[in-house]
């Protein structure tokens, strides 16, 4: 059974980004938009969970696409080694961890927000609680919950770009760390 | 002693039946089956289909009893429910099992999306039995339990997937996956005790013989040949710069070094190290060995001469030797006869010529040699 090879430490690593977008982007929800404590948790947390898992169905779906030809060779090469094979043509691996590396972080942009909207019409999560004013005028109540949506969609986003850079600077420290 | 016995009477009692539709009868029908196909295997242990089928419905109402008892009431353990994980097992080894009675990948796969998929059932039955629209909370954790549970899904097909990459490319047993910063290797304990004596003999190779003069290489190659000890006895004692390898409980260790080749294209060094495991009561020795190919650097072309040729050190753990044969393949002209995997590397004539001169194919393939223990 011994030696296995596991992705132990990408796993670990999805983890501890996770971990980090659930605090940035529960503290904005808390601070800029005013939610309750328990559902800004509960909002990032379903929207950090579903981005995650619809990124790994994404790449599940394109695998045959990207892993393919000489660019298999070298990703396969960075997955296990750390490094590119030198001497072969880099071209098309760099301009496919360029285009990987812009597609997360737009994907995750988008699919955050509207994640959390598509389970608000559902129902499954709840409305905040200050998008109830307890007025009549059914106009001022649709005005009051757009706003509100807006200001929840944009501090999502600010936390995910918060976040995004938060680990990007945490793995670039650490692996200087390493290196010297 | 009290304890037990009431713990025991306890989970009998839960095993009784309030009524005849139950889940606990529908338990106790699974495991009564099971018993009649024990008797049947002893009285007739030929009788493979009967039996086959009994503990086929057997099963199909133990998962149905497992599950009932999971929808109605989670069971907790240290406040983590698992229940759910507990009903989908049982489920997939119903539906999911090849006839060496192991689970199938597509089983492992759907284990964590059908545990999801339970505990989101549970949510909507009631106790009574009739179905009920879950609160606000509860509808939140069944979203969150079925996201967690593709999550989980797709680590354990993207760990199915670097299998197959190992099955493809087997030279990847060979890479320092210590380096990367995605795969991590389980190993024994005793194969990976000798991993600082291993980078260090690495370090050694790498030191004297890439960048080096080639004439300095060849004398080098010359000295540890006449002297077959020569590398052990320099980690052993240590050099002025480097302290003496030792290694953690003391176990005792040895490196065998052997060249092939005539030089003209390249030599290759097989370098094997072997350690002893540290148990008393195991006397077996774990290797690992490392194939490397010293070949003359590419010259810059104003510097033409034979005062700077140098050597290149290459071994089987750098990225362009694990997806060499591919790239020997997609090449096709340059070395159209040179078989895909060289004869084994004989042992050192320890005794005869200092440098072997033996008719190796013009391009000389490394040896895929994966780091499994030798008895």
């Amino acid at each position: 059974m011994l030696p296995v090879v596991i992705p132990l430490r990408l796993f670990l690593g999805q983890l501890f980004c996770l971990c980090v977008g659930l605090a940035i982007e529960s503290t904005l929800l808390l601070k800029r938009a005013e939610l309750p404590r328990q559902i800004a948790f509960h909002y990032t947390l379903i929207a950090n969970v579903v981005a995650v898992s619809v990124g790994w169905l994404v790449l599940f779906a394109g695998q045959g696409l990207l892993f393919n030809g000489v660019r298999e060779q070298q990703l396969l090469s960075y997955l296990f080694t750390g490094e590119f094979i030198p001497d072969v043509s880099m071209a098309s691996t760099q301009f496919t961890c360029a285009m990987l590396a812009i597609v997360l972080f737009l994907g995750g942009l988008l699919i955050k927000p509207y994640s959390i909207r598509l389970l608000q019409r559902l129902e499954i999560l709840p409305l905040p609680p200050n998008a109830n004013l307890g007025t009549d005028d059914p106009r001022l109540n649709a005005l009051v919950l757009l706003r509100l949506r807006e200001r929840i969609e944009g501090s999502i986003q600010i936390g995910h770009v918060l976040s995004t850079l938060a680990t990007m600077i945490f793995f670039l420290v650490a692996s200087t760390s390493l290196w010297l | 002693m009290g304890s037990v016995v009431d713990r025991l009477k306890s989970f009998f009692a839960l095993l009784a039946p309030p009524r005849l539709v139950s889940w606990q009868s529908m338990f106790l029908f699974g495991v009564g089956l099971w018993v009649v196909y024990a008797v049947v295997g002893l009285a007739d242990p030929e009788n493979i289909v009967d039996r086959y089928i009994l503990r086929r419905v057997g099963w199909f109402f133990i998962a149905g009893g497992v599950v009932w008892r999971q929808t109605l009431d989670p069971v907790k353990v240290l406040g983590f429910p698992i229940g759910a994980w507990a009903a989908a097992s049982v489920v997939i080894t119903f539906f999911f099992e090849n006839e060496a009675q192991q689970w199938t990948q597509t089983g492992f796969i759907l284990w964590p999306l059908l545990s999801g998929l339970l505990a989101t059932l549970s949510y909507f039955l009631a106790t009574s039995g009739h179905w009920r629209i879950p609160s606000q909370l509860e509808r939140i954790k069944a979203v969150v339990a079925l996201t967690v549970g593709i999550v989980l899904a797709c680590w354990l097909k993207f760990y199915f997937v670097t299998q197959d990459w190992m099955v493809k490319y087997p030279r990847l047993w060979d890479a320092q996956i210590e380096h990367s910063s995605f795969m991590a290797t389980l190993q024994d304990p005793r194969e990976t005790l000798g991993h600082g004596l291993v980078s260090e003999v690495d370090r050694l190779l790498y030191r004297r013989f890439n960048g080096q003069p080639w004439p300095e290489i060849e004398k080098q190659l010359q000295q540890y040949l006449t002297e077959p000890d020569k590398m052990e006895t320099e980690l052993k004692q240590g050099t002025d710069d480097r302290p003496p390898v030792t290694l953690p409980l003391g176990s005792d260790w040895d490196i065998q070094f052997s060249v092939t080749g005539t030089g003209e294209p390249s030599y290759t060094l097989t370098t094997t190290t072997t350690w002893e495991s540290p148990l008393f009561f195991d006397d077996r020795d774990f290797s690992v060995v490392r194939v490397c190919e010293v070949t003359r650097a590419p010259l810059p072309l104003e510097l033409f001469n034979e005062a700077t040729q140098t050597g290149l050190l290459e071994c089987n753990t750098s990225p362009e030797f694990i997806f060499a044969e591919r790239k020997v393949k997609q090449a096709g002209v340059e070395s159209p006869a040179a078989p895909p995997e060289a004869p084994p590397v004989p042992t050192p004539d320890r005794n005869g010529t200092p440098m072997p001169v033996k008719p190796v194919p013009p391009v000389t393939p490394i040896v895929p040699t994966p780091t499994v223990p030798s008895r």
